[in-house]
């Protein structure tokens, strides 16, 4: 069983690594809560039955993790949210540095609940599958989804 | 830019993900012990059940050898209230099992764990407040008993023929003692797990919020 849960967790890492880039800030702070969400996912895995996919599975556990991991953060002043996907921001050309920047340091300043929603959306999950993992109903989710959308756009709008 | 910009974005070039982590380190973090508050509170219990089941053997032992009524009366009162709170210790920990993150949305996980953290931290007041009126009566009864008053109404009848003055006196430093031990808790308790607990119930708050 635990060669299975490693190699699943090689194959879908990437998931870990966006929570922990959305919820912490700082590489140590990073591999800190990295490793406290494979612990937990390891601890978890023998009830996951396969009812969903892996990554949703993932998913759920990463997020009820970082939400609840208010560990005091060793601090990294010269973090930028932007570092976290250097090549996300070297390959295109059409949308400028600054610009993505500005957009996930806007998102670094929501609250815990909101980084999640930012998050499960940005990854393309549907409102009803969003509402299941957040415990609210669809409609509460596109409602929030509005708000958030409204702040971030008053925080990059701060920003310039 | 607006969120649905970097939604087109993120969709058509995925942010590129670190390396797969290696195995050998998988397999060392698996094994490491967790920082969560969760597991946190579990070791906590655990000790403190082992602490209170050698605590009893203890009391077995000593009450057993006593000789003195108000030894073994008193005796029996620390295994009444150590049973008493084990059982609630071992509540705990049995509720502690069902807060799982893969099991439950983030609003029922969020509310579970503000649950958790509560009981335990209130139970931990409570019994921190409930062994200081046995300590003083102890106290109270070793003063007396080196004055050889052995039987409770000896013992009340010593204290009772003391200067008026110092009996108040007395009084007064128990309830101050007291209120200063209240205190001290309350604030202990809030540095321990007051900052943890007013972050879950604004978040619980917000998602709450969203549901009106």
């Amino acid at each position: 069983m635990e060669r299975e849960f490693i190699q699943l967790i090689q194959q879908h890492s990437g998931i870990i690594h966006k929570v922990c880039s959305l919820y912490v800030e700082g590489k140590e702070n990073r591999d800190d809560l990295f490793q406290e969400i494979t612990l937990q996912a390891w601890k978890s895995y023998p009830r996951f039955q396969g009812n969903s996919l892996f990554s949703t599975w993932l998913y759920r556990v990463a997020l009820n993790t970082a939400i609840t991991y208010f560990k005091q953060q060793k601090r990294n002043p010269t973090h930028h949210a932007a570092e976290e996907f250097p090549e996300l921001l070297d390959t295109d050309t059409n949308i400028k540095e600054e610009q993505f920047e500005m957009m996930y340091r806007a998102i670094a300043q929501l609250t815990e609940v909101d980084k999640a929603l930012v998050l499960l959306y940005l990854e393309d999950f549907p409102y009803d599958e969003i509402a299941a993992m957040m415990g609210i109903t669809a409609n509460h989710v596109a409602v929030k989804m509005n708000r958030i959308k409204s702040k971030l756009q008053m925080l990059t709008r701060q920003m310039l | 830019m607006e969120l649905d910009d970097l939604k087109k974005y993120w969709n058509q070039h995925p942010p590129v993900e670190s390396a797969a982590p290696d195995p050998a380190l998988l397999r060392k973090i698996i094994h490491n012990k967790s920082v969560g508050i969760i597991d946190r509170i579990r070791r906590s219990l655990v000790i403190e059940i082992i602490f209170c089941s050698l605590a009893l053997v203890g009391i077995f032992i000593g009450i057993y050898y006593s000789e003195q009524i108000l030894i073994t009366r008193y005796l029996q009162f620390f295994q009444g209230l150590n049973i008493v709170m084990m059982g609630i210790l071992c509540w705990i920990l049995r509720s502690s099992k069902t807060v799982n993150p893969d099991e439950t949305s983030v609003k029922n996980n969020l509310i579970r764990i503000h649950t958790l953290v509560s009981r335990f931290s209130r139970t931990y007041f409570i019994f921190t407040m409930a062994l200081f009126p046995p300590i003083f009566l102890y106290s109270m009864y070793a003063g007396a008993a080196e004055n050889n008053y052995k039987s409770l109404s000896e013992v009340m009848h010593f204290y009772l023929q003391l200067p008026p003055a110092f009996i108040a006196v007395s009084i007064g430093f128990i309830v101050l003692s007291g209120v200063l031990l209240y205190f001290f808790t309350r604030w202990y308790i809030r540095t321990l797990y007051g900052n943890y607990l007013d972050k879950l119930r604004q978040l619980i708050e917000e998602l709450d919020f969203s549901e009106q």
